[in-house]
């Protein structure tokens, strides 16, 4: 992805580490960030390991439980803010510009502050591992009183939050300006890409959200260090009303990380079907839909608070109505490969990984909506399972899925289709291997985040700890392959796939290092 | 240049809304507790003093338990309980009760008793006309004082509830002066 | 093409791992219907749900292999064009909905039961503590802490785990059967959560609040439940062990102020 620009550039700009560092390019911007999530994803996912070897086996064998902790909770918090998020970004900055035939992005100054704010709130986040009192255990929910014991690390915790929110609105305020307001003549909003559009709605989502996250934080911050009593009963306030304040966040949060995934897919489905995308119309407005309904379910991540039953059933209600839009988006691409001509070349293998295994998700979902069913599923390996199906089959392989359906744009090379499929069946094997299972023993009694379990879950965690081990080696074929394409390799045409339609394949592949000066002309 | 201006105004709109939100997150705990004194969301029982007039006329003839129980953080320092753990009682009447605290450290426990009624929809119809929990409590070491806790239920509240917990968990200070 | 044939080989490793454990039995790896009518209706909407999605995940996935098949270019078909269809979008858009409301009257009518604490006839207090659990028996004197009991060597495999490693106690939590019984939860410092999966219960313990939750065991035995909130280092490590008994050999162990050899009764290294 970066040595691309070097030979196709046409602009003065300094080069070795300071041209990265001053760049204000959406083209080397997105590198950036998707460098970024690839190296975080490493971090998580060593982190993952950490965890799948200690329940490898009852017992405690290779961590302290407080680690083992701190291990759940920084996993989420870098595969969260670290990983999926950046690399949206990342496809965001590189992409939209081009699909909307505009020439950068909106604010491109503010574009490189908000990727370098990310790799200093990480740093921040990583270092308290080596902290008196170790690293933030827990949970990334930092549920009150718990979060209030943190160690030395409590403030880089809070500050890291912080900075990765201001960052990811940063980020979010370019993106909405970019769609806004660079748009080639003739580039309606109903004519956009449904990435485009995906994006356009998350990005309103982080800023509407973020600020909440950042609010939640600060104020356990005040109830650590000033006296404030928000959240503690002792002084008049109640635990609980953080888990409002943070899941009126994080249920948005949770869309901010799958509607760009909607996006890739409803780019790639289409292109190897040869066929146009089935109801780009509803695609919009159900995405709109999930995105407004994410704002009045999230208190079905609290259905065992004790809420009163009007509560219950009014949140049950409202968060099975999001099946219905995510049913239509699912329909809507199975309808789109019906009678094409498909071809199945890995980005198209990714994607049709995604809609089914996120549709597994999705079905998880539904049933951790019933109030009372959920009452056993709460807080089990059941959960686990359903959030990791939607977010590493789902999210995760739209990522590698639209990785792999740019790369050959991005570089000017192929990348080596044999070994793509290779990866893909091995990630899909393995992504099942250690997920699947992980339905069984929260059903059958296993709460999430322990470190140690009860005989009867022995079978199932040594399967998902060995799928684990598979996932995390079958992605090294995945940095392999990029390097490799980076490297070289068969030429790529402009147009790249058969099918494809779109501005970015109407540019040079590589593109241009601006991407239209002259505005191009939209049918 | 046109598209900066253009730019800076869109800038401008999503700006203020992130500061919106942020006050918003705020505004939530107000908002919070003014819907749980509506509707008794958490439990949490208003800590208005009533007046004793509202309720002399309806008497209504039915019946219902109430049950007293405590929680102390730290029971070796201060024991804190009720006289009498259940009263049969019916709505709009005034009842009173006693809670016991029996101070067994060698110094001086300033706190507060945090309410908590269980089931939380009965919390808004349970009334206070005077209650320790109203304001700070200073025992002197080794000191056994009797609280006082003048009560009755609303007889608004749904006839379904048949059995109504008060909790009082005994905090101490420490943390509570901190934040005054 | 070879998408095909790994489709199958992932097919039969699919198969392979739901027949694999020849201990456990499927019956263990589902969620356990319980001992309680309302466990029992929970177990009754988690296996409708499931089969609904069953149903729908083999309809769509079914159209969309089909498609797979049947729609690929090596088999030389021409693209169709259509993008539209505003009865299909309405169609299914409706039906999902329909299908939604048929859930959630029967999850209603259970969430209702559940919330229904009414003519208890016993009151017990649920005090969760870092990291164990206090049970008192409201308007008795019986009252007791509650904590692991597996042996510490067990935990750092220096001896072999006995068949209820982390699911055993000091003391258990004996309840009558057929009685109605309401308890009331507390914390005494960060979030719990009391969990046993055979009565269907679940519920948070918050420090300053009380929550409630009534159950009606309908079957003598030992069920075994956990700590399901994060609550800090030894969060995997409070189960909970209720032992259901018999009215009049509950009254004898209540009258015995709650004293009775434990079977459990091992060291408390922890
Ligand atoms: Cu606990």
């Amino acid at each position: 992805m970066s040595t691309v620009v070097k030979d196709t550039h046409h602009d003065e700009h300094p080069s070795g580490i300071m041209r990265w560092l001053t760049t204000t390019n959406h083209k080397d911007i997105g590198s950036l960030y998707l460098w970024f999530s690839l190296i975080m994803f490493f971090i998580g996912g060593l982190m993952a390991l950490v965890i799948r070897s200690e329940l490898f086996q009852p017992g405690l064998q290779f961590v302290d439980p407080q680690f083992f902790n701190s291990m759940t909770t920084m996993h989420a918090l870098v595969m969260i803010f670290g990983v999926v998020m950046p690399a949206f970004t990342g496809l965001a900055n590189w992409m939209i510009p081009i699909m909307i035939g505009g020439p950068d992005m909106a604010l491109p100054r503010m574009n490189n502050y908000s990727f370098w704010i990310m790799p200093f709130a990480f740093s921040m986040l990583l270092s308290t591992l080596f902290m008196d009192g170790g690293a933030p255990a827990g949970g990334w929910t930092l549920y009150p009183p718990l979060s209030l014991q943190t160690g030395d690390a409590f403030p880089f915790l809070i500050f890291a939050i912080h900075f990765m929110g201001l960052s990811s609105i940063m980020g979010a305020i370019n993106i909405v300006a970019t769609i806004l307001n660079m748009r080639a003549p003739g580039m309606t909003l109903m004519k956009m890409p449904l990435f485009v559009w995906t994006w356009l709605i998350t990005a309103f989502l982080l800023i509407a959200v973020m600020p909440v996250l950042a609010g939640g934080v600060t104020m356990l911050l005040t109830d650590k260090f000033f006296g404030t009593s928000f959240f503690n009963a002792a002084g008049g306030g109640d635990p609980v009303m953080f888990q409002h304040i943070f899941w009126f966040f994080g249920h948005p949060e949770v869309y901010i990380l799958i509607l760009p995934s909607f996006g890739v897919v409803s780019a790639i489905i289409p292109t190897f079907a040869r066929k146009p995308l089935f109801g780009y119309s509803s695609m919009v407005y159900a995405t709109a839909s999930i995105a407004f309904l994410s704002f009045i379910v999230w208190a079905h991540h609290m259905f065992t608070v004790g809420m009163p039953l009007a509560g219950e059933v009014f949140f049950m209600l409202a968060t099975m109505l999001i099946a219905v839009p995510t049913g239509v988006k699912v329909f809507n691409w199975v309808t789109t490969m019906w009678r094409g001509a498909m071809t199945f070349e890995t980005p198209m293998l990714f994607a049709i990984g995604f809609i089914v295994m996120f549709t597994i998700g999705g079905f998880s979902g539904l049933m951790l909506a019933i109030t009372p069913a959920d009452f056993q599923y709460h807080d089990t390996y059941f959960v686990v399972a359903h959030f990791h199906y939607v977010l590493v089959p789902g999210s995760v392989f739209a990522i590698m899925a639209a990785v792999y359906f740019w790369l050959p744009k991005w570089t000017g090379n192929m990348y080596p289709e044999t070994l793509g499929k290779v990866h893909f069946w091995l990630s899909t094997f393995f992504v099942n291997l250690t997920f699947f299972p992980m339905h069984f023993v929260g059903l059958a009694g296993m709460p999430r985040r322990i470190p140690d379990y009860s005989l009867q879950f022995a079978d199932y965690n040594m399967i998902a700890s060995i799928g684990a081990f598979g996932f995390g080696f079958a992605q090294l074929i995945f940095v392999y392959l990029i390097f490799k394409t980076i490297r070289g390799g068969e030429k790529a045409t402009d147009e790249v796939w058969e099918g494809a339609e779109g501005l970015e394949w109407t540019l040079s592949s590589p593109p241009p290092y601006h991407s239209f000066n002259t505005p191009p002309v939209i049918k | 240049m046109k598209d900066n201006k253009l730019n800076m105004g869109t800038v401008k709109k999503l700006v203020f809304i992130c500061v919106f939100m942020f006050f918003f997150s705020f505004a939530l705990i107000p908002l919070y507790n003014i819907i749980c004194d509506v509707t008794g969301l958490n439990g949490n029982t208003s800590n208005l003093k009533e007046k004793a007039n509202t309720f002399s006329e309806v008497v209504s003839s039915e019946k219902l338990n109430i049950q007293f129980i405590s929680h102390e953080v730290n029971k070796n320092k201060l024991e804190f309980k009720p006289k009498e753990f259940e009263m049969i009682i019916s709505p709009g009447k005034v009842y009173s009760t006693v809670y016991v605290a029996t101070n067994k450290s060698k110094s001086k426990i300033i706190g507060q008793a945090i309410p908590s009624v269980s089931p939380n929809e009965a919390a808004k119809y349970l009334k206070k006309l005077e209650c320790f929990c109203f304001e700070e409590q200073t025992f002197k070491p080794g000191e056994v004082v009797e609280l006082p806790l003048y009560f009755a239920i609303d007889e608004k509240m749904p006839k379904r509830i048949k059995t109504i917990t008060l909790s009082y968990s005994f905090f101490e200070a420490i943390e509570v002066s901190k934040k005054n | 093409m070879n998408f095909l044939n790994l489709k199958k080989v992932s097919l039969l490793i699919a198969l392979g791992l739901l027949s694999l454990p020849a201990h456990a039995g499927w019956l263990d790896l589902n969620m356990p219907k319980g001992v309680t009518d309302i466990s029992n209706e929970v177990y009754g909407l988690h296996m409708l749900i499931l089969y609904i999605c069953i149903v729908i995940g083999v309809l769509v996935f079914g159209a969309m292999f089909w498609s797979i098949l049947k729609h690929r270019k090596s088999r030389g078909v021409t693209p169709a064009t259509f993008h539209e269809s505003t009865k299909l979008e309405f169609l299914w858009t409706i039906v999902p909905f329909a299908i939604l409301i048929g859930m959630a009257v029967p999850a209603t009518k259970t969430l209702i039961k559940m919330y229904d604490t009414s003519d208890s006839e016993i009151h017990i207090k649920i005090t969760g503590y870092q990291w164990l659990w206090q049970y008192e028996y409201l308007n008795t004197d019986v009252s007791f802490y509650s904590k692991l009991s597996t042996p510490y060597k067990e935990i750092y495999n220096q001896k072999e785990k006995n068949i209820n490693y982390l699911q055993e106690v000091d003391r258990k939590l004996v309840l009558p059967i057929n009685k109605k019984i309401r308890f009331l939860l507390t914390s005494n410092d960060v979030l719990h959560a009391w969990w046993v999966p055979d009565l269907a219960l679940k519920k948070d313990a918050i420090p300053g609040f009380i929550n409630e939750m009534a159950v009606v065991i309908k079957e003598p035995g030992i069920y075994r439940g956990r700590c399901a909130e994060l609550c800090g280092r030894h969060h995997g490590f409070m189960p909970i062990v209720i032992e259901a008994v018999e009215q009049d050999e509950y009254d004898q162990w209540l009258a015995n102020g709650g004293k009775v050899e434990s079977t459990d009764l091992a060291s408390t290294e922890k």
